[in-house]
């Protein structure tokens, strides 16, 4: 059979290199066809020939010239346009890809070569448990980009490889020990170990995902933060300019990777690509919120959006809180949970006894109101005296406080007595120099009164401090919230307590935090480590009874809110011009911006947009909107096909309805971002 | 459950029911500004109320005492006594109080018998907008008896069911009320009783019930501070005891009702806020028109996405100086975090900005004629204050525009910031009363708007703006929907509360909640469903139609010199009532030891 068909005219020899697993080796062979045989018939020979008993099924011919994937299996060798010149290579579909996530770790997995990278990106994401897979997509960084991340990695003690998740592997080798977390994958709700509100939420969306639940966790729970040099290393400021040439690596979604010069084990950026985050919900989202979070924190961080002081005091004090929130997680999983708690209830029952306050339990009488009575300094500005610190013996109770010239003089007439409902509370508080104090302002009929408290040491303000702060929102001690904020506060003082001499042995003490860890490097410039911990911690104060998952959640929304959220930047040349421009590319919105100055200079709304058209011959996109509006641009700092996709991508995401069993319409997606060929 | 102690409960909601009817006919009947009246200053604290609650807090500590005690008496023996002990101290001060309820009642309105039938009394329960709740009635609550007839698991439920509802009972037993005089836009005064569960929303609805108003949208509460001269409009989600309780005693401010288009311009013309001056080419007459599906697409992406959109506002303004009466022009941006300013020599990038405030603490108001008063530069002024701040003082910050158009686009955008989705959630709930309004009074029935919805709102408002957990959004068309369907909810949610103590009650009566003051008897029920226009919407109409129950509303006056003033002179038919209940108390108690 072989020799008959040696001998027909139309056979030639067909050159096909085989990619063998086993072996470093390619192997080439050489194998007699004719025009007229399909693809599949020229697989099997193939595999005939190498007479390797071994599962083949995985394996597809890439044409190399013509770089592409031969994958029709009916089409003949002629339909293709396979000539004897052609050089062919047999090679697996499913290759291992090192791929960061948003959190900045790196996993390792198999992907598929040779679906297009929408596709791709929606197996990688149902992997990885993350719903909305639209959403995302793989970026390829620009040269420079892991270099810098190198340096950073010498600081580390871990090579890189330790670093990096294995998913394909079995998730034993990972390198983290982790355990069974705050999320199961049972259904049955677990319950927040801070505040005890049942955290229901559910890791696995997709219940075949061969993601093991150490793994989940590694995704869902949010890294421990950066030591600020790591962080100032991976600093960069960056101007729109840089920013844009950052936005060219988008990988084309309606093309495969092999097809993008993609290599087996290359590393690639998992991002969150387009910024309208569809229906995030506590209860499937475990992953996609934390990793929505990281990238956020680490924009931020690293000042790719820009925001005010004020907000990244916000940032920082949710960070401050998700951290520790996540790691006492952590500690839970890995001690007895109730061992901590014992400690800590026992620290802090022993607290108010020494103090001669009133534990409360349960069965107390619910009625009676604890309350606070101690000595305590008071100054107060306006008066002339200047700095005069003068003792008091100040009494909590409710929301008021009441103060005497001394303790036996308690039954009688106050001096004062101050109602903090509604009322700012400020910590005024330098560990170090073992100053704890409290600034109150009492907003009154005539504007506000603005009182001092100082306290003597940490446990004595931790309390006072935290009863002023529930005071403030109307709430007494005998709220459920009070000893939570009490040991919160103490244990942000531990933080402080880090830079002095100072060491509480805690379990929180493990963390690895600094307030500088918390903000920018620009902005930790800025700011002794004090102030700034001070700072973060009258921010923190708003966010303290915050669940896990909701703190997350309004790290992602507050940062939704700053003005330059959502904008990926371009370097272009707008028709008709002859300077360069950036060219914002929003979910609602295109802005043209000076690339000089960064002011804005038009915005051109989707909700008008009429038409768009790219004229591939000379890389230019046209958009007409409403009113006889038109513009058009070629792209500089990356191919027009990227932006073309963005803003196609953009208008896909916005045809998205509500109903959540909705399946994704791939077609749509690639009718509106493709085109080309 | 609740058989054993159905007597006692149907007594109590009798008289519940009564001194809703009172609080409700109070309200009503002052509706002409009346001369009984007595010359206090705007508004009055009601004291008669507020002497009785406080009287009472005490007494319910140890109610509360008994009833956790009596939770662990099974536990031990020697607890029991004390139990007892308490127990009969506990009647003792029912005894006192009795007495001081009773005189209140009795006062308030004489004449009214037992006779009053439970179903009836549901129903006023129902018709009252705020839950009713006054503090006596909660008071004797009595511990749990033991169920005869039932296991000992069904015991426990039934206690743990009557400490829930004795909790919330307490609850309510410390609700404040306050009489506000609300000065209509005809010069006319209505007084109002409004309690401190009531939202701005509830008073609205009150007021559109009382008033023959088309109940759009633009009806707001708007509070004015004449000395300050500043105002604003209360926030439909607001507690409006709480913001009144901030006002000195002596005050000069005023509640109004009237319309202002600005309180939802930015939901009418969104494009007004959200589009202005972002593209130059898009010129502000072309912005002026939208058509009503981009507008609501434009609502959708600002108020319906993950976070609010809070619209891109900067501009030069002019600050007032810290007690001075210069201005300074510097130029602001509006953030969700809060308002910034440009500091001198630097630029308008982000970190570089200076916060100049955020809107946790602060109000915004109006600021009128600023002009005269503090030499502004225009009188187009805006005022950022603390709630509790009622004088002058340098912690007031006045802002100054060039013109109107940028004050408002300032002071939504200010709000949006503040208020976030709650704003819209208002917002929507406005549009469906005024879309049922204009749709029910045909048939002749008014709802009141469900007490449940505009709680969750408060909830929603008091995190930040931008804080929240993205709910489902309601699209405007399906509002009216929604609300009919809220209508049926609050129905049914009532009853099912009620039931904790009054189960002998047929639920099918409750339903009949929809016209206000006086109840129609449970026959004329089937008007509600079959649409006939029976029941007019107005209190004032109904006098003729309902029977009996009505018939009892004349002897009005004498409450109205006694609501102020510390309620004494026990009416003697009153006093029987009372102990009936008291009988049927001890009786229970009876029971249980």
């Amino acid at each position: 059979m072989l020799s008959s068909s040696d001998f027909s005219s139309a056979s030639w020899e067909l050159v096909v290199r085989v990619d063998h697993p086993n072996e470093k080796e390619q192997k080439e062979i050489l194998l007699r066809v004719s025009g007229d045989l399909h693809i599949g018939g020229v697989m099997l020979k193939l595999v005939e020939q190498i007479n390797i008993s071994q599962d083949w099924s995985d394996f597809a011919l890439w044409w190399e010239q013509k770089h592409c994937w031969l994958l029709k299996t009916h089409w003949t060798l002629d339909k293709y346009g396979v000539q004897a010149d052609a050089k062919l290579l047999f090679t697996p579909q499913h290759k291992m890809l090192r791929l960061r996530l948003p959190n900045v770790k790196t996993v390792r997995l198999r992907v598929s070569f040779s679906a297009v990278v929408f596709k791709a990106v929606s197996n990688i994401c149902k992997t990885l448990n993350i719903r909305r897979p639209e959403e995302l997509s793989l970026l390829k960084p620009s040269g420079d980009y892991f270099k810098k991340k190198k340096k950073k990695d010498k600081n580390n003690r871990e090579p890189i490889i330790e670093d990096i998740l294995n998913l394909e592997s079995s998730p034993t080798i990972s390198g983290s020990p982790v355990s069974p977390g705050l999320y199961s994958k049972t259904m049955t709700p677990t319950y927040d170990p801070i505040n005890g509100t049942p955290v229901s939420s559910t890791m696995t969306w997709f219940s075949d995902s061969p993601l093991a639940e150490q793994n989940c966790n590694i995704l869902a729970f949010s890294q421990h933060p950066q030591s600020p040099e790591a962080l100032a290393d991976m600093f960069q400021p960056r101007s729109l300019v840089d920013k844009a040439k950052l936005n060219a690596g988008w990988l084309d979604s309606s093309r495969s990777l092999m097809e993008q010069d993609i290599q087996e084990d290359e590393q690639l950026l998992l991002r969150f690509k387009y910024y309208t985050f569809f229906d995030l919900n506590p209860k499937y989202d475990a992953v996609r919120i934390n990793q929505l979070y990281e990238q956020a924190r680490w924009a931020i961080l690293l000042e790719e959006i820009d925001c005010t002081e004020e907000e990244m005091l916000i940032f920082a004090a949710l960070q401050y809180h998700i951290s520790k929130l996540s790691l006492s997680a952590d500690i839970q999983d890995f001690t007895n949970d109730s061992e901590v708690d014992e400690v800590e209830a026992a620290l802090s029952n022993l607290e108010v006894t020494l103090e001669g306050g009133k534990a409360d339990s349960p069965l107390e009488d619910i009625t009676d109101i604890p309350k606070l009575a101690d000595n305590l300094k008071l100054f107060r500005p306006k008066k002339l005296i200047l700095k005069a610190l003068k003792q008091y013996w100040f009494v909590f109770k409710d929301t008021s406080i009441s103060y005497f010239k001394n303790k036996e003089l308690e039954q009688g007439e106050p001096v004062e007595k101050l109602n903090l409902r509604g009322c700012e509370v400020v910590p005024d508080v330098n560990v170090a120099g073992r100053k704890f104090g409290i600034k109150l302002l009492i907003p009154v009929a005539d504007g506000m009164n603005e009182v001092n408290l100082r306290c003597d040491h940490e446990n004595q303000y931790a309390r006072w401090m935290a009863a002023c702060i529930l005071a403030s929102k109307g709430k007494t001690m005998a709220d459920s919230s009070y000893q939570p904020e009490v040991l919160n506060i103490l244990s942000f003082l531990r933080m402080k307590n880090r830079n002095s001499e100072f060491q509480v042995p805690s379990s929180l003490e493990s963390m690895d935090m600094n307030p500088e860890c918390f903000v920018s490097p620009r902005c930790a410039k800025r700011h002794k480590s004090k102030q700034l911990a001070a700072r973060i911690l009258e921010a923190h104060h708003n966010v303290a009874q915050m669940p896990l998952v909701e703190a997350k959640l309004r790290f992602i929304q507050a940062w939704q809110s700053l003005p330059e959220f959502g904008l990926t930047y371009y370097l272009v040349r707008f028709k008709g011009y002859k300077k360069d421009d950036i060219l914002g590319v929003s979910y609602n919105r295109l802005i043209r911006i000076d690339a000089v100055t960064g002011i804005p200079i038009t915005t051109w709304r989707f909700a008008n947009m009429k038409q768009w058209n790219v004229n591939w011959e000379i890389r230019q996109v046209a958009i007409e909107f409403d009113q006889n509006v038109s513009m058009a641009f070629t792209c500089l700092s990356a191919d027009c096909k990227v932006v073309h996709e963005y803003i196609g991508g953009y208008i896909f995401l916005s045809t998205r309805s509500k109903d959540q069993n909705e399946t994704l319409d791939e077609d749509l997606f690639h009718k509106l971002t493709g085109g080309q060929d | 459950m609740g058989e054993s102690n159905e007597d006692i409960d149907q007594m109590f909601s009798t008289l519940l029911g009564e001194m809703d009817l009172l609080t409700q006919s109070l309200g009503v009947d002052t509706l002409p500004p009346p001369d009984p009246q007595p010359p206090r200053a705007e508004f009055n604290y009601s004291v008669g109320f507020k002497d009785l609650n406080e009287s009472l807090n005490a007494l319910e500590d140890q109610d509360l005492d008994a009833l956790m005690a009596d939770l662990v008496a099974d536990i031990s023996e020697a607890e029991q006594r004390t139990i007892q002990a308490q127990k009969e101290s506990l009647q003792n001060q029912h005894h006192s109080v009795s007495v001081e309820a009773s005189n209140f009642s009795g006062a308030a309105s004489l004449g009214y018998g037992a006779n009053v039938t439970a179903t009836s009394v549901n129903q006023y329960e129902d018709d009252l907008p705020p839950p009713p709740a006054d503090p006596m009635l909660d008071l004797p609550l009595p511990p749990p008896p033991p169920e005869p007839l039932s296991q000992e698991e069904e015991e426990a439920q039934a206690k743990a069911d009557k400490i829930k509802l004795a909790l919330e009972k307490l609850k309510e037993a410390k609700v404040k009320k306050l009489v506000v005089k609300v000065h209509m836009n005809d010069n006319s005064t209505k007084s109002l009783m409004v309690d401190e569960r009531q939202l701005a929303r509830d008073v609205l609805d009150n007021l559109f019930e009382k008033t023959h108003c088309d109940c759009n949208v633009d009806w707001c509460l708007y509070e004015i501070y004449p000395e300050l001269q500043i105002e604003r409009f209360f926030e439909d989600h607001e507690n409006v005891v709480e913001v009144l309780s901030d006002w000195t005693r002596d005050t000069e401010n005023k509640v109004l009702f009237l319309e202002k288009e600005e309180k939802y311009a930015v939901f009418k013309n969104p494009q007004n806020f959200y589009l202005d001056n972002k593209g130059k080419k898009e010129g502000k007459d072309t912005n002026e028109k939208m058509n009503a599906k981009n507008k609501e697409s434009l609502l959708e992406e600002s108020f319906c996405g993950t976070s609010v959109i809070v619209p891109e506002l900067e501009g030069a303004l002019y600050l007032k100086e810290d007690g001075k009466k210069s201005w300074k022009r510097r130029y602001f941006l509006l953030r969700a975090s809060g308002i910034y300013y440009v500091p001198k020599g630097k630029t308008k990038t982000s970190r570089d900005l200076a916060c100049f405030i955020q809107f946790e603490n602060v109000n915004i108001y109006y600021g009128t004629q600023c002009k005269i008063k503090y030499k502004a530069p225009t009188d187009y002024c805006f005022v950022l204050k603390h709630p509790q701040i009622q004088k002058e003082s340098q912690y007031i910050k006045y802002l100054c525009c060039d013109d109107s158009r940028t004050l408002n686009q300032w002071v939504m955008g200010i709000r949006i910031a503040k208020y976030g989705k709650t704003l819209y959630g208002n917002y929507q709930r406005a549009v469906a009363k005024a879309g049922l309004a204009s749709r029910w009074t045909n048939l002749g029935t008014v709802s009141t708007a469900p007490p449940a919805q505009p709680s969750t709102g408060l909830k929603t408002g008091t995190t930040q703006p931008n804080g929240q957990i993205p709910q489902a959004a309601h699209s405007v068309g399906a509002v009216l929907e929604e609300a009919r369907r809220h209508v049926e909810t609050a129905k049914d949610k009532k009853p099912a509360l009620d039931n904790h103590h009054d189960a002998g009650v047929p639920r099918a009566h409750h339903a009949a909640k929809s016209s206000l003051v006086p109840p129609p008897p449970p026959v004329r029920r089937s008007s509600d469903t079959s649409g006939s226009p029976a029941t007019p919407p107005k209190s004032k109409g109904t006098g003729g139609i309902v029977p009996s129950t009505v018939a009892k509303k004349p002897p009005m006056p004498p409450k109205r010199h006694e609501n102020p003033g510390p309620p004494s002179g026990g009416g003697s038919g009153e006093q029987d009532f009372m102990s009936d209940l008291m009988k049927a108390l001890q009786k229970k108690r009876g029971n249980m030891s």
